[in-house]
């Protein structure tokens, strides 16, 4: 009897949904999620609204579609970010040890030492706000995390005897890293970048939240959050939507990243 | 009869097709003797023995047949009674003297723990005895390896360490899975020495697991022959070493290399 | 016969850091060794764990850089079999990279003259085309040391340094492999440096044995003379920890077999 993997799988699901529905909001939206009607101002769940309107009258479900594409892009941008420079300064750092290691991880000690929400506050505050801002903020506060990781699997290939023979077969160092290292460490590497991913839609939420990320009218899911706090008592369907609508992307990936630890 | 293994049959349900790595295996021990069982990887030698330890509690396996010990049927009889059994009247030696130990424990709290698990002894008492154990197992300086951690010691220390945990219950059966793989030429000969006089002081019973013939053939009296979770062959030393009758025990022995003036590979070849 | 290897005077240097010490310690591995190997030779270096045997080795490879001495080795690419079969396959390629890889590093060969020499090679150790296309997980042991001698051997080194090739597997299987490793020798003119702490199987192949403890080389010579005159005590240690003593009567007189004794 094979065990299925059910996180996989579910999580797959849940993902594939939310990416058709974030995929779709780029788009097409039922309704202008920047249209203000005040006619429909908190109206709750109809079934031309299907999630209800916000305080200016906007169609939430449309609001939503668009806000998960923001949330998704800041998310996608921030891990790729991480991923790329983290990988690059884990692999050196971990492959050739010494010196190199010793300076780069100092200042990734550093920049670990603030808390990530802290380190974005001071580039937003630095450089403005806004979408691609708060990328490269949330983005560079990621790297020390992923080169961590990275760091720590070179250090442990490079004594492994496949990398000996390798080097025996005339392979420069960049090739060992990169072609014969970098494909085994892709699973731990893909685990993290699921977790990352998570993370990243929380921070951008808490940037937002805080007034300094995504700015409107541009929606997004940390955003619409924020605002629907104010009317959690007269209109929860918003902050709910909302909010489960993000405890979806992030379960979805959760799920999924488990799922592929285990397969 | 001390030990009595009939119809054993272990198998894995944790891949599409279920796999058997054990299957009718019959094996008995009578007290104070030295069974040799002889094998390649994947023969299900340790299988076998994890399981008479009890060790296999895993929930995605199967097990049938009867390991009987003292009227006791050990695959089916409850944790509790398992474990009184386990450590006090049988115990295991592993390959692997660096993870066997427990590497924040020190030496002497680690071989006396089944002393602690089985008798009313003491903490003096506990001491004075495994110091006495450290001492029979040849360790040169009792009194510091009984403060010391497991990886200020040498890989035949430990395995000496081992030996000393495994014995300090005076245990009727000791399984020994693959012991001196692990270590050099001239430490494997200590420690089988070491092994064989337990067995003729004590009388202790040895169940001894090895892929290794010529070591099988210097310390046990009867062997069995494993291959692909099946016995091969039965029979004492002498007998299979001698006349053996399958050809599989046959191949085994002969890839033995030899080291005889002009029947050398090179020379043959 | 002219030497692939000429070692002499080598002495190398790891540094550890001492227990309870901040500054490392540059501590002596290997001690004043000194040997020859001839052209097609195999010459069997036989010791305990931890007296230096891979250092040797990865000395000779300049693995280590911290070394003072003179090794000459004949050939520009030494190559050299590990082990473990499952450490030194890199999981995640294809046997047929694996096999390709020094011919793209070092000889810059087309794709296409690759693919048709790393077969050539496969089937030369034994193995099917149809395992170019395989990953080491799907090979046994013994099927993957035949494929970490094909890729040291895609070179066509001149010498080839062998540590433990097959103490990792099992004795059917071990006969195997060395008698392949002879084959391979005789036909592509190897020079073999061969390295076990195991005496029988050292017997099997090697033409000349050295014996080493402690990083120092304490008996050298023809294997036969070693094995049945040593003349160091510790050769004789060794000898009859693994059961192979027997006194020059015995082997007058024909004696008893020596494989198996008690």
């Amino acid at each position: 009897m094979k065990k299925r993997n059910y996180n996989l799988l579910l999580g797959g699901i849940i993902t594939g949904i939310m990416m058709v529905l974030t995929l779709t909001g780029f788009f097409y939206t039922p309704f202008d999620p920047e249209k203000m009607d005040a006619a429909n101002k908190l109206s709750g769940i109809s079934l031309t609204h299907i999630m209800g309107c916000d305080n200016f009258g906007r169609d939430i479900f449309s609001r939503v579609l668009k806000g998960c594409g923001t949330t998704f892009t800041v998310a996608c941008g921030t891990v790729l970010i991480g991923t790329v420079f983290g990988t690059l300064i884990g692999a050196f750092t971990g492959y050739f040890g010494g010196l190199v290691d010793e300076v780069l991880m100092r200042i990734m000690d550093a920049l670990f030492a603030f808390p990530s929400l802290l380190l974005a506050l001071v580039f937003v505050s630095l450089f403005g706000s806004g979408k691609y801002h708060v990328i490269i903020a949330l983005g560079i506060a990621f790297v020390p995390s992923f080169s961590r990781i990275v760091r720590g699997e070179y250090m442990r290939c490079r004594e492994l005897d496949y990398v000996k023979s390798a080097r025996l077969s005339g392979a420069s160092h960049l090739r060992i890293m990169f072609v014969h290292i970098l494909p085994n460490i892709f699973t731990v590497l893909l685990s993290s970048v699921m977790i990352g991913f998570n993370n990243a839609v929380l921070a951008e939420a808490g940037l937002t939240y805080l007034g300094i990320g995504v700015r409107p009218p541009d929606a997004s899911l940390g955003e619409m959050l924020s605002s629907a706090q104010t009317y959690l008592f007269s209109a929860p369907w918003y902050a709910l939507c909302t909010g489960g609508t993000m405890i979806l992307m992030i379960l979805g990936f959760s799920l999924m990243s488990e799922g592929l630890k285990k397969s | 009869m001390l030990l009595e293994v009939k119809d054993l049959n272990i198998e894995f349900h944790d891949h599409l097709i279920p796999e058997t790595v054990v299957s009718d295996v019959d094996l008995t021990l009578s007290e104070g003797e030295i069974l040799g069982l002889v094998g390649e990887s994947g023969s299900g030698k340790s299988m076998t023995a994890h399981a008479i330890a009890g060790l296999l509690s895993r929930h995605d396996m199967k097990k049938t047949g009867e390991i009987l010990f003292d009227g006791k049927n050990l695959l089916t009889c409850p944790r509790e009674e398992l474990r009184k059994i386990q450590g006090n009247d049988i115990s295991v030696i592993f390959q692997e003297p660096m993870t066997s130990l427990n590497p924040v424990k020190k030496i002497g709290w680690q071989t006396g723990e089944a002393l602690r698990l089985h008798t009313d002894l003491g903490p003096e008492e506990i001491k004075r005895k495994v110091l006495k154990m450290l001492e029979l197992v040849e360790l040169p300086d009792p009194e510091l390896v009984y403060g010391q951690y497991p990886h200020e010691l040498s890989g035949g220390m430990r395995q000496r360490v081992m030996i000393a945990s495994a014995m300090i219950c005076e245990p009727k059966i000791l399984i020994a899975d693959e012991p001196t793989t692990a270590l050099d030429v001239t430490i494997q000969a200590q420690i089988t020495a070491l092994l064989k006089r337990f067995h003729e002081t004590r009388h202790t019973a040895i169940l001894f697991i090895s892929h290794d013939l010529s070591l099988i053939r210097t310390l046990c009296e009867r062997v069995i022959v494993m291959r692909q979770g099946r016995v091969v062959e039965t029979g004492t030393a002498e007998e299979i070493f001698r006349q053996p009758k399958e050809d599989y025990t046959k191949l085994l022995i002969e890839a033995i290399p030899k080291c005889e003036r002009g029947k050398s590979m090179r020379e043959i070849l | 016969m002219s030497m692939i290897l000429e070692v002499s005077g080598l002495n190398a240097f790891y540094k550890v850091r001492a227990p309870g010490k901040r500054k490392k310690e540059r501590h002596q591995i290997l001690h004043d060794i000194t040997f020859q190997m001839e052209e097609g030779e195999i010459l069997g270096l036989v010791g305990e764990s931890g007296c230096g045997k891979s250092t040797l080795a990865r000395t000779i490879l300049s693995m280590v850089r911290d070394h003072e001495g003179k090794i000459q080795c004949a050939d520009a690419h030494p190559q050299m079999i590990f082990q473990d079969p499952y450490g030194s396959l890199n999981p995640s390629m294809k046997i047929g990279n694996i096999l390709q890889e020094p011919l793209r590093n070092i000889l810059k060969m087309p794709a296409s003259r690759r693919q048709a020499e790393a077969a050539a090679m496969l089937e030369k150790v034994g193995l099917e085309e149809k395992y170019m296309d395989r990953y080491p997980s799907q090979l046994s042991g013994g099927q993957r040391q035949r494929v970490c001698i094909a890729a040291s051997l895609m070179l066509h080194p001149g010498l080839l340094i062998a540590d433990e090739p097959v103490s990792a597997l099992d004795v059917t299987i071990q006969a195997q492999v060395l008698r392949l490793l002879l084959e391979l020798k005789k036909e592509m003119g190897l020079s073999i440096l061969f390295i076990s702490h195991d005496l029988r199987v050292v017997y099997q192949l090697c033409d000349h044995v050295m014996i080493m403890k402690e990083g120092r080389i304490v008996e050298q010579g023809e294997t036969d003379q070693v094995y049945f005159s040593p003349r160091h005590e510790y050769t004789r240690d060794l000898l009859s920890a693994a059961g192979i003593s027997r006194t020059e009567e015995e082997e007058e007189s024909g004696g008893r077999k020596c494989t198996i004794q008690q």
